[in-house]
């Protein structure tokens, strides 16, 4: 893991599929968790010099699907999370303060967000390849193109 | 039926979704659903057949913008069937703890949440694009509070240092004497908030209210006091639930909350103020009088109005708190507790929230109730968007939908288990 690179997590472990960044942080054995509110960000942003953020999402593909993009490559529309300021305005929010890093988002197509703390088969297995990416430099600088979320 | 259908994917700037329908009958709204879907059920049932202690930590858990007003509500329950007195150290340091939240959740809802709705502004990023140093400094008020917490609680999520009968370890007085200077530009911003949305233009809006708090003689109550309304209430809160009633609505997951005998009525930042605001801090005080607070307001759009004042008062309180700090000692006291009914409420930033915990013979707890300020404002934003819904039927879709939004807003409700994106829906009768 490179100088500077921090990887933080978003999601409720109590939400079924949404603890999907909290086990990828207990897989990898660092980084940083976030609570609901992604305000937050701003603060690991000044911080860090490199940023990879990993959340489940909600999206019309197979769960388990990881999806990996720069912020740069998805306009502002539409939400994708649950919380009070989304990601995509933190990001944006976050570049209209002029401490946006390189960062790189992880996501992870999940099924179900109800009360649990278990993860879909699919999103556990997701867990663990994206624990290893987050390990590999090589995968970081790597993006999976073609993939587009449907909204 | 002729439906006019207004959707939204979600309701944003609220935490977590919604759905709401309004029906009208020719120029009228005749019934306003808010649909909230949460499983609010679901932290009761958890509870049941544990070790009461565990509630301080599992409850905190329900919320992940206000996690120290549940702790604070599940500990002076407890300590109160087990009347095991909190020394006035640990009391200040409590006080503390929630003017951290307070100022965290408030500085979030106004400057990121509320405000770009009366500058009509999409969000917070076209706000800063316009007005960079106002939200760089909204940030940094919300991170005082967030450094308060931590201070404190041990941890920035779920604080862990709080415990029943106190803390499991109080910080040094250098640690707390470090957040002074924070404190003192805090409460800067707080003052600058304040004139800023005072001069904000607020939709007319005006109907019976009733205010419910909870109100002290000698302080801006937030863990302790009677409960008190604008319509004359002043009762212990182990009255209630002889007064408020929860009743579960077709519509919704969660629960309405009316006065018993019917009436629907308000929590939150307005009603404190409006309820209590000779006990604020002297800058807060003067704050609200300039407002036009200290007379009775009947407006929520000017609720953001109240969470500033509030912002000045927990500032001026942590500062106040954090000179005169000395560290409890020994941090937390011993509570034993026995079988029967606890309950307290205190003051969330959303407003009053009430626990009650049986605890039963085998010393375990048989039965919980936790009534959140949001669903007890609920049936009190319904009747709002009911007259929100009729100044704005003849909108397009998309501005009306934002104006109901935006009062629902007025409320800064946490509806944060939720996992159904809102729609808007309008149906003709």
């Amino acid at each position: 893991m490179g100088a500077g690179v921090s990887v933080v997590a978003l999601g409720n472990r109590w939400r079924g599929d949404d603890g999907l960044g909290p086990r990828v942080l207990e897989l990898l054995g660092h980084g940083r968790q976030l609570g609901d509110d992604l305000t937050e960000l701003l603060q690991v942003f000044r911080e860090a010099d490199r940023v990879i953020l990993v959340d489940a999402l909600r999206a019309e593909l197979p769960v388990g699907t990881i999806l990996t993009w720069q912020p740069e490559d998805r306009p502002g529309a539409g939400r994708l999370s649950s919380h009070g300021l989304d990601l995509q305005q933190v990001l944006q929010l976050a570049r209209a303060l002029g401490c946006l890093p390189p960062v790189t988002v992880v996501g992870v197509v999940g099924q179900d967000f109800g009360a649990g703390s278990s993860l879909t088969p699919e999103v556990e297995a997701a867990a663990r390849v994206v624990a290893a990416m987050c390990n590999d430099e090589d995968h970081i600088a790597w993006t999976w193109g073609g993939r587009r979320l449907l909204l | 039926m002729k439906t006019r259908t207004l959707r939204v994917d979600n309701l944003a700037r609220v935490e977590g979704e919604g759905k709401l329908v309004l029906t009208t009958r020719g120029r009228e709204v005749v019934a306003a659903e808010l649909r909230i879907f949460e499983p609010p059920r679901f932290f009761e049932a958890l509870l049941a057949g544990r070790e009461p202690g565990e509630a301080v930590d599992i409850t905190s858990r329900i919320c992940g913008i206000c996690p120290v007003a549940y702790q604070m509500s599940a500990a002076h329950a407890l300590e109160g069937l087990a009347q095991a007195a909190v020394s006035p150290e640990i009391r200040a340091l409590r006080r503390l703890l929630y003017c951290g939240e307070w100022i965290e959740s408030h500085a979030l809802h106004v400057v990121m949440l509320h405000a770009p709705d009366f500058l009509g502004l999409a969000d917070v990023v076209e706000l800063a694009r316009l007005d960079r140093r106002l939200v760089e400094r909204g940030l940094a008020l919300k991170k005082l509070g967030n450094d308060l917490v931590r201070a404190l609680g041990g941890r920035e999520i779920h604080p862990v240092n709080v415990c029943l009968g106190g803390f499991y370890s109080a910080p040094g007085r250098d640690r707390l004497a470090d957040l002074i200077p924070a404190a003192e530009r805090g409460l800067e911003v707080a003052r600058e908030l304040l004139e800023w949305v005072s001069s904000f233009a607020f939709p007319p809006f005006d109907d019976a209210y009733e205010y419910v708090a909870l109100s002290h003689p000698q302080e801006y109550a937030m863990n302790e006091g009677r409960l008190r309304s604008s319509e004359g209430l002043d009762e212990p809160v182990a009255a209630f639930e002889d007064h408020f009633e929860e009743s579960q609505v077709a519509h919704s997951h969660a629960l309405h909350c009316h006065r018993r005998g019917g009436g629907v009525y308000a929590v939150g930042p307005l009603a404190r103020v409006c309820l209590n605001h000779q006990q604020l801090t002297p800058l807060a005080r003067e704050a609200a009088r300039s407002a036009g607070l200290t007379e009775p307001c009947r407006n929520p759009f000017r609720s953001i109005v109240a969470r500033a004042v509030e912002l000045i008062f927990a500032c001026e309180e942590a500062l106040r708190l954090l000179a005169a700090y000395r560290p409890p000692e020994p941090s937390r006291v011993p509570v034993v507790l026995r079988p029967g009914r606890a309950l307290a409420a205190t003051e969330a930033p959303r407003g009053l929230l009430y626990h009650r915990y049986d605890v039963g013979e085998d010393g375990l707890l048989a039965g919980v109730r936790i009534v959140p300020p949001t669903s007890q404002n609920q049936a009190r934003i319904e009747r709002d968007l009911l007259q929100v819904g009729a100044a704005v039927l003849d909108l397009p879709a998309p501005q009306a939908t934002w104006r109901c939004e935006q009062a629902i807003r007025n409320y800064d409700p946490c509806i944060s288990c939720a996992t159904h994106f809102l729609e808007v829906q309008w149906e003709r009768e």
